[in-house]
This record gives structure tokens, C-alpha cells and sequence, in this order.
């Protein structure tokens, strides 16, 4: 039913293609017959073109994303995380883990790396041993440009000596298109049209830092850390 | 003198089939006008820049708005030319009078804007086949083909309607100068004058634009269309009965 659903709009049109050359179809004069193979050859790349695209994906990035949705996500991952519910969001949240084993120090340092302040939370829990382990991971942040879903580049983290630094992501540089309906039916539907607003929302990155139970953390860049339970 | 009486369905109905037979190249300076108008469109129509901590993101946009507008003067044109002396002399080939010349006229005009309405629609598809395949970026379309036939119908369905609703004025503009030639120049001074009198948003072109262009309500707008288009084909006939026979 669907798939005869679809090719609907295509069956009326070819019928009316259809019946138009049906009445002209008498002997025409070779001017008009010239004319013919330029409508039907354009018509025919329309069809053929309508073909094509039923074969695209619909997007070459991203999905569809609410705002709404990116910030209540957000906020239900921060709350997740300070109770101390981490492990169980892996598979849920885009991730990068790191894993800094033999960790002999009593303090961590954490630091800025050569970045202005960047919006970056970072929450550290302490564990129950002292495993001598250092482990990171950062759920990125996700953006929302006009609804289409961005995943931003994963931070940079690096354990130099008792310090572990943290730097900012390359900068995540899209260029898209973006097709739209036109306005015959935007004015019903009340999307947006190309004359209607655009949207941009920047989600925050969260650094999830699991410290040995000896280790004592020290925020060197005043970055403002805090801690799970 | 003749013995058939023909009825007046007979002759319009030869006198459109005749028309849309003789008039075909209306139909390839449609396919040059939406060429010309997909050309333009793939510059983009708008663009979105936005630039955060970690992303740099920009949008270009694309829609078949100007095929439609394109088609739309194309449908605008095509009804003036049909109340052409060039093109009425046609009707003297069949037994005809004005009222069977202007029906015919009009079912020729519906056919075209159908015409008109199916292939910008089907435009953006075309659009779509050149960018993905020809331009090296990223791709969003809201809604494919397969997702959304109603769409597509729906938009034939109401760009129809602006094309019919364009022809109607064309037609009645069309009439008007074969009654007086100085509606050549009296219409666009008249047109250009409204725009230049700046009235804000009750200025009567303003209001036009938003009494067709900005309502929300499907039946509405069809019964706005519908009415508007008869009243100014009414308006054509009356006037075109006015005129001489070999005017």
C-alpha cells in the first residue's frame, strides 16, 4: 500500500503526460515536433532525476535532533554522571576513553593546555582502591545546527608527568546543503522555509575523571571541578 | 451554410485540443525559463553561518522557490499571449464565438498551470541529482520522495493554483490591452506606482501579496483562488464580448 502510495504523485503525472500526448499525437508540423522532444526529454530527466533521488540517503550527516531533546540529554548525562552512574551511559552517549595505568603519584594537577577557557565540566570520582589507574573519558558535546545533529571532535588529554592536561578539540569545520520545500508548501505546513529562521545550539563536553583512591586532585586552571559521588 | 449544429462542448473541446497541439512552444519556454531558474537556484537561495567553541558550521540553502516564481511569470506571460490577435485569429478556423474561444482559453490556461506546477515540482528533484552528484558537500533533505508522496501532490495541487490564479490576471490584463493598446503602459505604471507608494503593510499590493501568499488555511486559500480566478475571468469574458469580431 505504501510503496503504491509512492509512486502516486508519479502515476498522475505520467497520466496527464500521458493524455496530452494522447490529443496532440496527429501529424504535426516539424516545428512542433521539435518542440516535443524538448519537453519530453526534459520531462524524462525529471523522472529519471525523481528516480535517482528515491535512492539517496536523505542525509549525509547527522540526525534529526530537538534542541529540546540535545539539552534534556545533556542535563539528564551531567546528573547521571555526578551519581556516580557513568559506566552505564558508554553505550548510550559518542565517547573516547583514555586509560593511564601505573599511576605512582599522590597528586593530579589538572590543567588547561595553552586554551582560553573552554565550556568544558569536568567531574572526577574517586575510587574505592588504589588501582594506580587514571581513566578518562569524554562524552563529546553534541550540537543541533537547524535540527541536524553535530558531534563535536573529541578533547585532547595528555598525562605529562602529574599533570594531566586538557586540551581543546579541533575545531569540527561543516559545510553543508540543505534542502528545503518550497513556499507553495511551507505556507500550509509551516515549516521553515528558506526565508525562515535558523537555529544553532552548542551542547557542552564532559570530562569524567576516575582517580585512584590515594590520588588528591588540584585544579591548576580554575576550571571548576566537581565530584561524583 | 452549414446542417451540423454543433454544441458549444464540441467546440471547445477541438478548440483545446487544437490549442494545446498549436502552443507547444509556450511549453519549451517554460522548460528554458525553469532551466534558467534551476541555474540560479544552485547558487543556493540563503545561507546560515554559526560558529562556536568546537564548531564552525555553514548552511547553504536550496529550494525550487524560484522555478516557481519562474513558472509563475511563464504562466502570467502565457495568458497574455493567449489574447494575442496573433493567437485568437486561431479560433477562426472552427466554428466559434467569444464565449467558446475564452472556455477553451481557460482549460488551456488550467492544463498549462498544471504543467507548469508538475515539472517545478519535479524540478527539485533534478536539484537535488546535481548537487548530490556533482557538488562536493555534505547533503540534508528534510524529506526524500518516497517519505513524502503527498507532498509532492500537494504541492502540485497548490502550485496549480498559483499559476491558474496568475494566468486569470494575465488573461484579464491581456484583454484589457486588445481593448485599449495604453494599458501597455498605463497597467506596469499603475503596478509600479502601488509599489512606490509606500503604505507599510496596508499598502494594496502588500495586501494582495498577503491575502494569497501568507494564508495558513488550505480551504481558504482555495476558495480565495477559486473565486478570485473566476471573477477575473468573468471580468475577461465580459470585456472580450465587447469587442469587434476582427478586433
Amino acid at each position: 500500500m505504501n510503496i503504491l502510495l509512492s509512486f502516486l504523485p508519479i502515476i498522475i503525472i505520467l497520466a496527464v503526460v500521458i493524455f496530452v500526448i494522447f490529443l496532440t499525437k496527429t501529424s504535426l508540423p516539424k516545428s512542433i515536433i521539435q518542440n516535443h522532444w524538448v519537453i519530453s526529454g526534459y520531462i524524462a530527466i525529471l523522472f529519471i532525476s525523481f528516480g535517482l533521488t528515491s535512492f539517496h540517503p536523505s542525509s549525509t550527516i547527522g540526525k534529526n535532533v530537538k534542541v529540546q531533546d540535545l539539552e534534556k540529554e545533556n542535563t539528564n548525562l551531567y546528573n547521571a554522571v555526578m551519581e556516580g552512574k557513568a559506566k552505564g551511559l558508554i553505550n548510550q552517549y559518542p565517547n573516547k576513553k583514555w586509560s593511564f595505568s601505573s599511576y605512582q603519584g599522590t597528586q593530579l594537577n589538572i590543567e588547561l593546555g595553552k586554551v582560553e577557557a573552554y565550556g568544558a565540566r569536568v567531574v572526577v570520582k574517586r575510587k574505592k582502591i588504589n588501582d594506580h589507574k587514571i581513566e578518562v573519558i569524554n562524552f563529546k558535546s553534541r550540537a543541533s545546527a537547524n535540527g541536524r545533529e553535530l558531534v563535536a571532535k573529541p578533547l585532547g588529554i595528555k598525562l605529562l608527568g602529574n599533570t594531566l592536561i586538557i586540551q581543546k578539540p579541533k575545531r569540527l569545520v561543516l559545510n553543508y546543503f540543505e534542502f528545503k520545500n518550497v513556499f507553495s508548501i511551507t505556507q500550509f505546513t509551516r515549516e521553515q522555509g528558506i526565508m525562515g529562521s535558523s537555529d544553532f545550539y552548542e551542547g557542552s563536553s564532559l570530562l569524567y575523571i576516575k582517580v585512584p583512591a590515594n590520588v588528591e586532585v588540584n585544579d591548576q586552571s580554575n576550571i571548576g571541578i566537581e565530584y561524583s559521588k | 451554410m452549414s446542417l451540423v449544429n454543433p454544441s458549444l462542448i464540441q467546440i471547445v473541446k477541438k478548440q483545446y485540443v487544437y490549442k494545446l497541439r498549436a502552443y507547444m512552444d509556450l511549453y519549451t519556454r517554460l522548460v528554458l525559463s525553469q532551466i534558467v531558474a534551476i541555474l540560479f537556484s544552485l547558487n543556493g537561495l540563503g545561507m546560515m553561518g554559526a560558529r562556536g567553541g568546537v564548531f564552525e558550521v555553514s548552511v547553504h540553502f536550496y529550494s525550487a522557490d524560484l522555478v516557481v516564481i519562474f513558472s509563475i511569470l511563464w504562466a502570467f506571460i502565457t495568458a497574455i499571449l493567449t489574447t494575442t490577435k496573433a493567437i485568437r485569429n486561431g479560433d477562426f478556423l472552427f466554428v466559434t464565438n467569444r464565449v467558446s474561444s475564452n472556455l477553451s482559453n481557460i482549460l488551456f490556461l488550467l492544463t498549462a498551470s498544471f504543467i507548469g506546477a508538475a515539472t517545478a515540482m519535479m524540478s527539485t528533484y533534478l536539484m537535488k541529482v546535481i548537487i548530490y552528484y556533482f557538488m562536493d558537500h555534505h547533503y540534508v533533505d528534510t524529506q526524500g520522495p518516497m517519505e513524502a508522496p503527498l507532498e509532492l501532490l500537494f504541492g502540485i495541487f497548490t502550485t496549480t493554483l498559483y499559476l491558474f490564479l496568475f494566468c486569470a490576471l494575465g488573461y484579464l490584463i491581456g484583454v484589457l490591452v486588445q481593448l485599449y493598446k495604453g494599458f501597455i503602459f498605463i497597467l506596469p505604471a499603475i503596478f509600479i506606482g502601488t509599489i512606490f507608494l509606500r503604505e507599510g503593510n496596508t499598502g494594496l499590493v502588500t495586501s494582495v501579496f498577503k491575502f494569497f501568499f501568507m494564508e495558513t488555511s488550505l480551504p481558504i486559500f482555495i476558495t480565495k483562488v477559486v473565486i478570485t480566478s473566476c471573477l477575473l475571468f468573468i471580468c475577461a469574458m465580459g470585456l472580450s464580448n465587447r469587442m469587434e469580431v476582427n478586433q
